[in-house]
């Protein structure tokens, strides 16, 4: 993607950067999320080096949207979650949202609300409750827009963009947060292969130059094994198996826990695939 | 609230036009300004409607005072100004002992209405959700039809009790709908409350059409509050209202941001560091304390909670920053008007002030949404 000059060197200011502390920023320690009928997320401890990208991934239902909520306070969860040393459970929301920000999976976007306004709904956390944006959160605004190739579409209502434009928008109202852990609850499952593609590779430019943590819900198990270097596998709620792509993707733990026939391939350049295969062959 | 510095006011255009020259930052000095933000020309128009109708509220009735007398005469009212109005006595005490007070008055329930209207659609994100939701209309309706059937008459009492047993029936109806949500289903979601307030509301009315029904002398009293009525004796219910009003007003004013971030739903308006349930109890306390105070003395007028908000929304926008000021201003004045209206159609009877309000206001809120959509 072609990216304005003006905007490299204002973006990384604007963006922040998350210095490396050596900590884990994110650590979960038995954490459980229950609803009124069932367990969805029961047990889970799990830490998340600085800058890393670790990915969730599972089966529909396995816990992984929920386990995303705990962290932002969305849905009440037991058990301890700490960001940076920080107990989040006993955060107030406006500081919990200083630390993580959210990519949601279906985001409800306001009737005729301009990219521009959602993206300073991302600055909530950083107003006083009564407080309103001044000069430097709109530039901060601007600024990320800009680094993501959305200036044309500043004013344009955020439901008149297409899908991949919606993305991108919806994603530089989480780094306009300035939080050193991202959270994508399945970013990429309403675009083409195409703006999958660029919307991770964007993700993971963001990651490396501000050093993010990326916390990602993935459901497409090629593309968790090329951005992730630790993948988490869920299912009913606990952790089934986690550790690097090549360790966790194997052929009779993805017929276990999704009940899928899978051919896992290496492709050419060494890359891991995860081919469905059609029972029985041709 | 303009975000606009004076440097770059005269290169920045009308923000509605900016969409469409597709060009967003220009220069690094200035940044954007958002779109959904106050414009001052919509400030502007709404304090004119005021005035206006306010002029109008004041200047015309049974007997018409002359509007340069009125205009003189409202100046002398201003403290450090001394100016003779011209008026005569009787036209002085009618201004000042009737008109005012009850133009007033109107401003003030039909800015409470629209206001209040506002607040609740933003909190359930529900463009139907009316002040009345919660089971305020009910609980002032009981309170309402028992002072009027049980009550003492204003002629044993120094007060009209009937505003009071209103509001006090208002507060029992919305405090009753919160507790039955929390103590049934013990979630603090807006559905339950919603569900709570159809609950309270059908308890409520069947009790208040009991009543009523017992005591037929009296159907005709009970039935004109319920149809609603600005009667004014002198500045009593204006003075019984004004803090609630001024409170909850700004109250509701001050959250309008905060409504704007929860349009993307509770999860995501947490996720954005919004204590949602705390915002949501108080902007519907703020709204039913303001709303209880206007039912109190104005009976059940329906529909301004309803329509000022979305015409506000079809013409300025949909963002709370300007909708909540802007029902405030529209809903006073279009009270004043339509309250004018009820006095000159039928004069000297009344018609009930929210027969007009229906019958006036939704033809226009067809025209509203009917040119918003062509346009």
């Amino acid at each position: 993607m072609n990216v304005p000059d003006r905007s490299l060197a204002t973006a990384a200011a604007s963006l922040g950067s998350h210095p490396a502390d050596g900590r884990a920023p994110v650590a979960l320690h038995d954490v459980r999320v229950v609803y009124d009928d069932h367990v969805a997320v029961d047990g889970v401890s799990l830490s998340v080096g600085t800058g890393g990208w670790t990915a969730l991934i599972g089966p529909n239902g396995a816990g992984k949207t929920s386990l995303l909520h705990a962290l932002t306070g969305a849905v009440p969860a037991h058990g301890r979650i700490t960001v940076g040393g920080r107990d989040m459970l006993a955060l107030p929301p406006r500081q919990r949202a200083r630390r993580v920000a959210l990519v949601p999976q279906r985001p409800v976007i306001p009737e005729a609300m301009t990219a521009l306004d959602y993206v300073l709904l991302g600055r909530t956390a950083h107003l006083s409750y009564l407080g309103v944006e001044d000069e430097a959160d709109l530039r901060i605004a601007a600024d990320i827009l800009a680094r993501l190739d959305l200036s044309p579409f500043i004013h344009r209502g955020v439901q008149t963009l297409s899908g991949g434009e919606q993305q991108r928008v919806v994603l530089a109202r989480a780094l306009a947060q300035q939080t050193p852990v991202l959270l994508l609850d399945e970013p990429t499952s309403a675009l083409d292969i195409g703006h999958r593609q660029q919307v991770l590779e964007l993700v993971d430019r963001l990651r490396e130059e501000c050093n993010l943590t990326v916390l990602a819900a993935m459901h497409d198990l090629t593309l968790a094994a090329q951005y992730a270097d630790c993948l988490v596998l869920l299912d009913s709620g606990r952790i089934a198996a986690q550790g690097t792509p090549a360790q966790v993707l194997t052929r009779e733990r993805i017929a276990a826990h999704f009940d899928a026939d899978v051919h896992v391939v290496t492709a050419p350049d060494g890359e891991l695939a995860v081919i469905p295969a059609r029972a029985g062959g041709r | 609230m303009s975000l606009t510095t004076p440097e770059e006011a005269p290169v920045r255009r009308d923000p509605g036009d900016v969409a469409t020259d597709g060009v967003a930052t220009d220069g690094v000095d200035s940044p954007p300004r958002p779109a959904g933000r106050l414009r001052p020309a919509w400030l502007a128009a709404g304090g004119v409607a005021l005035a206006v109708t306010f002029l109008a509220g004041v200047s015309l009735g049974p007997v018409d005072l002359p509007l340069t007398g009125v205009l003189r005469a409202l100046a002398d009212g201003v403290p450090g100004v001394e100016l003779a109005s011209g008026l005569s006595e009787r036209e002085a005490t009618i201004l000042w002992q009737l008109r005012v007070p009850r133009v007033v008055l109107g401003g003030l329930v039909g800015a409470m209405l629209a206001t209040a209207g506002a607040g609740y659609q933003g909190v359930f994100r529900n463009p139907l959700a009316d002040p009345y939701l919660l089971g305020i209309a009910a609980g002032a309706g009981v309170g309402a039809t028992l002072a009027i059937v049980y009550g003492p008459t204003t002629a044993q009492w120094s007060i009209d009790p009937l505003p009071l047993a209103a509001f006090a029936g208002a507060l029992a109806g919305v405090g009753a709908t919160y507790l039955l949500s929390r103590s049934v289903t013990g979630d603090r979601g807006t559905v339950s409350l919603i569900l709570a307030g159809v609950a309270v509301a059908a308890f409520f009315t069947a009790v208040q059409t009991f009543v009523q029904q017992r005591n037929s002398d009296s159907i005709r009293r009970v039935y004109a509050w319920l149809l609603g009525r600005l009667s004014t004796t002198g500045w009593d219910e204006v003075v019984l209202i004004l803090p609630y009003v001024a409170v909850a007003s700004v109250v509701l004013l001050v959250h309008r941001r905060l409504l704007d971030v929860m349009g993307v739903g509770d999860r995501e308006a947490v996720a954005l560091g919004v204590a949602v349930s705390r915002v949501r109890l108080i902007v519907v306390i703020a709204a039913s304390l303001g709303t209880a105070a206007a039912v109190a003395v104005g009976g059940l007028i329906g529909f301004v909670g309803i329509i000022v908000p979305h015409t506000v929304r079809l013409l300025a926008g949909s963002s709370y920053r300007s909708v909540l000021p802007l029902s405030l201003l529209f809903g006073g004045a279009f009270l004043v008007a339509a309250d004018l209206l009820a006095r000159l159609v039928l004069a000297p009877a009344e018609i009930p002030i929210g027969v007009v309000t229906a019958f006036i206001g939704a033809p226009f809120f067809v025209v509203v949404l009917r040119h918003r959509r062509v346009g």
